[in-house]
């Protein structure tokens, strides 16, 4: 399987999150949600064998109260600099505390399938830097 | 929310902010002013040198660098040798130079980048010190100058020494140097050593989704099965818990007097909407009291309370 750019931390903050169509999402009385994700059918989970051993047909995975801020910021138009402004604001981080924070729960939400991150590759730019200044030394 | 964290909703740049938005830094006795959005994101525990790097949003814009230095340097040389390199890397530089109070400098301008670079010597704590800032979006003269200008440096006698970093505020006395700073989101611990005494100050964020407001708790917790007395004290007008517990030590340890006692002071701010911890852990025969370690949570309890002092704890 072709492999997937890699995005760097700086063109990341451009990208948006866009949530799987295919996944229902339920909320809990605790204001977390419950989200189910459908599994893709192997050979084995359909019958003869599915009639002997039922599998379930979808995953489930429940977000906390955090982790359902961020999941239902991921609306399609916001950028993940976007919801990570969010989430700095709503409990008081700073914007590296909150990016930190919201990257590493999406990279999770990706892995599972639950979000894709869609981002336009930029041209690359001689970012100027004071580390320039230090490898000079 | 912060003024800072208002800014952020807003989605306020770097570069339409005013001077008022710079906050302090204080570091090893340098004492910077930056923009409120630029964070650090390295740091150096050795007085001997060291840096501090900031970033914004996008890429780094500030390095101050610090080296112990056993005779005063060239600084013309210095300047001479950083030009000469910088137009090695980029052949298309010009440079400017500048003098603003005992920082002296260059701007080197290219196609492709902006940079400012300065340097001074302390004489009396022999330190050479070096500042490098970078300008992405075009050179801010009133800005650049304000950092500059602003940077302070601590008397090497001054009694204590002042950390102000990562949304921490913490002074202490000069013999308690700092072995480490650890800081992740929502939850940055510096901590202190005086021989064999050792103090953490701990400052933790996003209450609402860990905290159940039992602080008492929170202690024991971090102190494991120790027979530990709590009482109920107030710290910089927050109502605050304080622990006192001794060590059982070794059988050695228990007959000479020597076993650790530890001690905790806990309060949450709800200006910063913070938890702040401040643990010491020292020998009997020194104690060492939490609330000696300043810890500034909020603006002095003057501006609530009416009365004078700030980060003092109050029976």
């Amino acid at each position: 399987m072709k492999q997937a750019p890699a995005i760097s931390a700086v063109d990341l903050l451009d990208a948006v999150p866009l949530r799987s169509r295919t996944v229902r999402g339920e909320k809990r009385p605790d204001g977390g949600w419950l989200l189910r994700v459908p599994l893709r059918r192997r050979w084995y989970t359909r019958p003869p064998l599915a009639w002997l051993m039922p599998l379930s047909r979808e995953r489930a995975i429940s977000l906390d109260q955090l982790g359902s801020e961020v999941w239902q910021a991921c609306d399609g138009r916001r950028t993940v600099e976007q919801i990570v402004d969010l989430f700095a604001a709503a409990h008081d981080l700073t914007f590296h505390e909150a990016r930190l924070s919201v990257t590493a729960f999406l990279r999770l939400l990706t892995l599972r399938g639950l979000v894709v991150v869609v981002g336009r590759p930029k041209a690359s730019s001689t970012r100027p830097t004071t580390g320039e200044a230090e490898a000079a030394q | 929310m912060t003024g800072a964290g208002a800014a952020r909703a807003m989605g306020a740049t770097g570069e339409n902010r005013t001077m008022e938005d710079l906050q302090a830094i204080e570091w090893f006795g340098m004492r910077l002013w930056v923009p409120a959005e630029w964070e650090i994101a390295s740091h150096s525990v050795r007085s001997e040198r060291g840096r501090l790097v900031f970033v914004d949003r996008r890429q780094e814009r500030l390095q101050l660098s610090w080296a112990a230095v056993r005779r005063p340097p060239d600084l013309a040389q210095a300047i001479a040798d950083y030009r000469r390199r910088d137009s090695e890397r980029q052949p298309d530089s010009t440079f400017r130079d500048f003098v603003v109070g005992r920082w002296a400098g260059f701007h080197s301008t290219s196609v492709h980048r902006t940079l400012t670079r300065a340097g001074l010597y302390d004489g009396p704590r022999r330190l050479w010190v070096e500042m490098a800032i970078a300008w992405p979006d075009g050179h801010r003269a009133e800005l650049e100058r304000a950092i500059l200008e602003r940077f302070e440096l601590r008397q090497p006698d001054a009694p204590t020494s002042r950390w102000q970093a990562f949304r921490m505020d913490v002074e202490v006395p000069r013999e308690w140097t700092i072995q480490e700073v650890d800081a992740k989101p929502a939850d940055v611990s510096l901590r202190f050593a005086s021989g064999r005494d050792r103090a953490i100050v701990r400052r933790t964020g996003m209450l609402e989704a860990w905290f159940d407001g039992n602080l008492e708790s929170l202690i024991r917790q971090s102190l494991g099965a120790i027979a530990t007395t709590f009482r109920q004290t107030t710290h910089n007008g927050h109502p605050a818990v304080r622990s006192e517990s001794r060590e059982r030590g070794r059988a050695l340890v228990e007959c000479f007097g020597r076993p650790r006692t530890r001690s905790n002071l806990a309060w949450v701010c709800p200006t910063a909407h913070a938890l702040y911890h401040v643990a010491c852990r020292f020998t009997a025969r020194r104690p060492v009291d939490p609330a000696a370690l300043t810890v500034r949570c909020c603006p002095p309890a003057t501006d609530r309370r009416g009365e004078p002092g700030g980060g003092g704890e109050t029976p």
